[in-house]
């Protein structure tokens, strides 16, 4: 729509509100035309079109008609919208609230408590506390209900305020004794937020809470579930009374109850390891009839769980493995972690049905599918590696004679080699009848390459296929040329006079190349190579170690943080939470600065929590000072004083691969002359103060190669903010998701106050 | 919890919206819609849930609109999605049905109705029954293009269009009247010997209830019914050995149903709320007999191996009483065949219902019949020519086909309703009672 259209829009609806608002009487035809009009302004304000200026002749023309309902819904569904930006008019719309609040109907008492506390303006919170004071207390539990959710609604502007009221005791007092179900499960919603649940939560509670939980709503149940999983029954008697309360939980048709009471049930069971097995076991059936059910969505929220739960204990769901079969009409999500999960329960008994399964996948017409399908057989063949025929079936995928399949099944069979270099026997004469030319994928490609690099002592033609691949090195991917420069050294020392053409090509493409790590590479191999031919073959070409585990794969450790937070958005990240959710600091601040851009003033505002363009963003995490203190650092003390094992990488990555880049920046970099507090005091509102009055004192952009990028910002920036802390500098907020990241970082001097 | 929640179009236009906690971007909605738009490029369909910059989002998908929550906590995926399918639920219930359309024309009772379901982005009153009272705005039902007063039993109980406000609100349409349907969806897969592989019953009974008082209702079936590996006691002692007992591997039942007379009479009692639910959800995949079998046979011309004859043979292996609807063999050719054409072998009556189709670009034959009557056999001739070369391309890139049916008044694990009593002390009170079944395909899947 265009800007003139809309204008001139907003100027008939505001005469014509002028218009009707001026007619004086209660004809019912003048209700009907204010309610047209609302009904326009409530589509227009939905459709994300500016409808604050009309503030004014709205109310006017709504109150009045303060006795209709179906206008007044409409009104606060207005007010509530406006009100952050237009502070001041909103005040006018209190008396009218507080009115409402106070009237006969329980319904219009509890919508305008509702309207009241959502109205979100801070200077406003004197007017709702003793609205929701007397709504606390109200005859109607719709009353009570709302209010309750009013409590939470002004502790999240204005903590103090609930605080110093005591209105949280008042809550405890009716979580115990309200009789409306859905009033107490407000209540747990408010002290949770409020972190004021865990106290509460003892034997008594417990058992009088799961006792009426058939009287609570399914939403309801949930909270009530989740809240008492916090709970550690002193025996093992109190853990079975409890899982047989529930027992009926696991049989409702709502797959959100049956999830918090599977997730109950594991937690109490934790330490009762035959026990948590059979609760496994029980859990099974009702999991698998939630995903039959004609419900892609839910159903993909529990196999994301069986995912993880097939990977703690693969042998419970290895002779359940049909129902992970895919069928037609599913979506791809479903299939894909289908076919994640049967290869996680892939298991000797099993594995032969399971990879005909999927051996039919892979002539789908889905190329994701038959991708997914080829995956799936490579890492039964790595997992399970005593059934025959698997590895025939991923080496028969060569020859289906799809790009996609052929591709995916050549960087499978290279992962296989990685582990097993014994299979290659079997591998290498399937694998040298494709050439590098029908490989278009850089992956597949550089897979294929490296196929040739280590066991090209037993394919016929692997120095030729390298060499034409390295005849037109400079156009291929990155990842390629790594490959191929290192296959063809590794391959040089096994059949010299055959290779020697192809590594001299590789060789000087790689001096010549613009990205650091293949250059520097590149420069490496040909100094061993001029240093000592001998010293070079046992840096270069070392006898083959398999792998026996691959960085890609999670570790059991993060897996049992990730079952910690089972039933939660964790498991379908398949990362914990720390990675995911922001730190508050970070919406407070952002947040604050939305008000005050005020709502849609500035376009640019919309981006929310952006605070910094890329660029800027990028010089910020320069002028951190990472890179200069990293470079500086002695590389013999760093790694001791690290107990992470990632940091020898990073240290690596940029003493020796980035020598050349690092060398002119160090010396421009500047020393830490300043000494810094250890405990700094600053809060976020003053950060943000400082950070619009200062100017900038310095900018400055730093390459760091990606690996130590990878390692700095790994667990959601910890490592980077455990450096940074380290030279005291501390971080107030920070955030963002790969390749933008964004710190905002202070330090206070020894002399500041 | 949840920080906005909206409803989308499927040209990504915005319905409906409602900011709750303000901590998330205004434009969220135009994030969301461009990602699930260029899922393809990541990988099919976009799941649903993912996460852009902190923010998560949550959808399902419904007809022709999208359902969406936003959030920034780490919640459980499955209450918010259970809750967007419960208010899609409501939605049908108020509006007859969900579409964009049926959404626009009423979007402010769906506002009413948001606005009592999620206070403050979290789940508060969701039952259709309940929310009846804080409801002023009435509803517009949009009435499908081919009106008709007996209910579809095609789309099982989503075929009867009606708002839970007409019992009480709206004089001509008021009946008193309830729907109990067994809905059956069977996956089967037959390998390459026609042999049947795996196969799955997914049934669920579905009420829709539009009864004055709300009285409570009584649900009885199959006697001989179990449920079966449960070690928990339901069903054990009804485990009757032989082909007679209905077993099912597991079921779940509605939040309203209790059980107290499940165990010995295998009734279900319930006071139904107003609206759609399920009062019952069940899975077996044990004594079914598939409804179609289909074998091919390839014959190659021995004077011309570019040429071949493909039959396709369909037997359909249920009782003569029934018939299936819309049916449709699907069967993809490989990228060989450059021409083909068929004919009947049969003739199904009525003459003409039967008809095929040579999709080129997706290369598949699609062998269309309008009725299908049980005990019948249907063989479809096809003759193919192949582009370069011979009939082992075609017997290799032949497949897997699927069939697409619906069998009225048919119920593939003969799970039966024995009686449906409504319990009111009033013998004059007589409302409707439908008890329908039907079979439809979920994935039926013939190997070749």
């Amino acid at each position: 729509m265009g800007g003139e259209k809309v204008r001139g829009e907003l100027g008939e609806i505001k005469t014509t509100l002028a218009g009707l608002s001026s007619t004086h009487g209660r004809a019912p035809e003048l209700l009907a035309a204010k309610r047209e009009v609302f009904k326009k302004i409530v589509n227009y304000m939905t459709v994300g079109i500016d409808m604050s200026s009309l503030f004014m002749q709205a109310m006017t023309a709504a109150v009045q008609h303060g006795d209709d309902i179906v206008l007044k819904k409409m009104l606060y569904l207005y007010i509530c919208t406006y009100a952050q930006s237009n502070p001041d008019l909103t005040l006018l719309t209190i008396n009218l609230l507080t009115k409402d609040s106070k009237d006969t109907d329980p319904h219009i008492r509890g919508l305008a408590i509702r309207s009241l506390c959502s109205l979100r303006v801070a200077n406003l919170v004197e007017y709702l506390v003793p609205a929701i004071s007397v709504g606390l207390i109200d005859q109607h539990s719709y009353v009570r209900r709302t209010a309750v959710m009013g409590v939470l609604k002004v502790y999240n502007i204005d903590k103090p305020a609930v605080h110093n009221t005591g209105m949280l005791g008042t809550l405890k007092e009716m979580l115990q004794n309200d009789p409306d179900a859905q009033v107490a499960a407000n209540c747990i919603t408010v002290l949770e937020k409020a972190g004021d649940m865990k106290g509460m939560i003892d034997r008594a509670f417990v058992v009088r809470l799961l006792n009426r939980i058939k009287e609570f709503s399914e939403w309801a149940q949930c909270q009530v579930l989740e809240a008492v999983s916090v709970y550690r029954p002193s025996n093992e008697g109190e853990v079975y009374d409890m899982m047989n309360l529930l027992d009926d939980r696991l049989t409702h048709s709502n797959s959100a109850v049956v999830m918090a009471a599977i997730k109950l049930f594991l937690h109490l069971t934790l330490a009762m390891p035959a026990t948590h097995q059979q609760v496994l076991e029980r859990v099974k059936d009702p999991m698998q009839t939630l995903i039959s059910r004609d419900h892609f969505e839910t159903a993909y929220a529990v196999l994301a769980h069986f995912h993880l739960l097939a990977q703690r204990a693969p042998i419970l769901f290895s002779s359940i493995y049909t129902a992970f079969f895919c069928r037609m009409n599913e979506p791809t999500y479903i299939k894909q972690l289908k076919l994640e999960i049967l290869a996680a329960i892939a298991d000797e008994h099993n594995a032969y049905d399971i990879a005909t399964e999927l051996t039919e996948y892979v002539g789908d017409i889905d190329p994701h599918l038959a991708r997914d399908a080829v995956r799936a057989v490579g890492r039964i063949a790595l997992e399970v590696q005593d059934v025959g025929g698997i590895v025939e079936r991923l080496l028969g995928f060569l020859e289906v004679g799809k790009p996609y399949v052929t591709a995916e099944a050549v960087t499978q069979i290279a992962d296989l080699l990685r582990r097993f270099p014994d299979l290659a026997e079997i591998c290498v004469s399937s694998v040298s009848n494709i050439s590098p030319q029908d490989l278009e994928e850089p992956e597949a490609k550089a897979a294929f390459i490296w196929i040739l690099g280590e066991f090209g002592h037993s394919i016929q033609d692997a120095p030729y296929l390298l060499e034409r691949v390295a005849g037109k090195f400079e156009g291929e991917a990155p990842a390629v040329r790594a490959a191929l420069l290192t296959a063809t050294a590794k391959l040089f020392f096994k059949r010299p006079p055959e290779c020697q053409r192809a590594l001299g090509m590789c060789l000087q493409a790689a001096v010549a190349d613009s990205d650091m790590l293949i250059h520097d590479r590149g420069l490496m191999y040909l100094r061993l190579l001029q240093y000592s031919v001998n010293e070079a073959a046992r840096v270069i070409a070392p006898p083959m170690e398999a792998v026996t585990a691959f960085a890609e794969e999670q570790s059991p450790e993060l897996r049992d943080r990730i079952f910690d937070e089972f039933n939660t958005l964790a498991v379908i990240f398949r990362e914990p939470s720390t990675a995911f959710t922001r730190r508050t600091t970070v919406d407070t601040l952002s947040n604050g600065f939305n008000d005050v851009d005020g709502e849609g003033a500035v376009p640019a505002a919309d981006e929310g929590s952006s605070l910094l363009t890329d660029t800027e963003q990028a010089e910020a995490l320069g002028q951190d000072g990472l890179t200069p203190r990293l470079a500086n650092g002695s590389p013999g003390a760093a790694p001791a004083a690290s107990a992470s094992t990632p940091l020898p990488d990073l240290l690596g990555d940029l003493l020796g691969g980035g020598g050349d880049l690092m060398a002119p920046a160090a010396p421009a970099a500047p020393q830490p002359v300043l000494s810094l507090r250890p405990h700094p005091h600053l809060t976020p509102q003053e950060f943000q103060g400082k950070w619009g009055a200062l100017q900038p004192a310095k900018k400055e952009s730093l390459m760091l190669a990606p690996p130590s990028i990878a390692t700095a910002v790994a667990g959601g920036l910890q490592e980077l903010n455990r450096r940074m802390a380290a030279a005291s500098l501390f971080t107030m907020a920070s955030g963002g998701a790969a390749p933008a990241f964004r710190c905002y970082l202070h330090g206070q001097t020894e002399a500041a106050e | 919890m949840i920080s906005q929640f909206y409803i989308l179009s499927l040209r990504g236009d915005t319905i409906i919206l409602r900011d709750y906690l303000g901590n998330v971007p205004k434009r969220s909605s135009e994030v969301f819609f461009r990602k699930v738009k260029f899922w393809d490029k990541e990988g099919g369909d976009a799941p649903p849930v993912f996460s852009v910059d902190g923010v998560h989002y949550l959808h399902v998908r419904d007809a022709s609109v999208l359902l969406v929550a936003t959030t920034r906590e780490n919640v459980s995926p499955s209450l918010i999605l259970e809750l967007l399918k419960r208010i899609a639920g409501i939605i049908k219930d108020y509006c007859g049905l969900l579409s964009e359309e049926a959404v626009r024309k009423n979007f402010l009772l769906v506002y009413e109705l948001l606005d009592e379901v999620i206070d403050y982005g979290y789940p508060q009153n969701s039952s259709s029954e309940a929310l009846k009272e804080f409801v002023l705005n009435d509803p517009t039902v949009l009435r499908p293009r081919n009106k008709s007063s007996v209910p579809s039993i095609g789309k099982g109980p989503t075929g009867v269009i009606k708002s839970v406000l007409d019992t009480n609100r709206t004089g001509g349409a008021k009946r008193d009247e309830i729907f109990v349907d067994i809905v059956e969806k069977i996956s089967c897969t037959f390998n390459a010997g026609g042999i049947l592989q795996t196969s799955q019953v997914d049934g669920s009974v579905q009420v829709k209830s539009y009864l004055t008082g709300n009285p409570a209702i009584s649900l009885a079936l199959n006697e001989n019914l179990a449920i079966g590996r449960r070690e928990d006691g339901h069903g054990h002692s009804h485990s009757i050995p032989g082909a007679e007992a209905v077993m099912l591997d597991d079921c779940n039942f509605h939040e309203s149903v209790s059980l107290d007379r499940f165990e010995t009479e295998r009734a279900l009692t319930l006071v139904p709320p107003d609206g759609e639910f399920a009062v019952m959800n069940y899975r077996s995949t044990s004594n079914f007999k598939p409804p179609f079998k289909v074998y091919t046979i390839i014959e190659d011309d021995p004077h011309a191996p570019a040429k071949a004859v493909l039959f396709i043979k369909l037997r359909a292996e249920f009782a003569d009483s029934k018939a299936a609807a819309g049916l449709e063999v699907v069967c993809p050719l490989p990228h060989e065949v450059s021409r083909l054409s068929c004919e009947h072998h049969t003739e199904v009556k009525p003459s003409g219902s039967q008809s095929w189709d040579w999709q080129e670009r997706a290369r598949r034959l699609v062998w269309k019949f309008k009725r299908v009557q049980g005990g019948t056999e249907h063989v479809l001739k096809v003759r193919v020519t192949l582009e370069d070369g011979h009939t082992a391309a075609l017997k290799r890139g032949l497949g897997p086909m699927n069939l697409q049916f619906t069998i009225p008044m048919y119920c593939a694990s003969r799970l039966a309703v024995r009686y449906l009593q409504i319990m009111k002390n009033d013998p004059k009170y007589q409302p409707y009672r439908w008890v329908r079944y039907v079979t439809m395909s979920n994935s039926y899947v013939i190997r070749t």
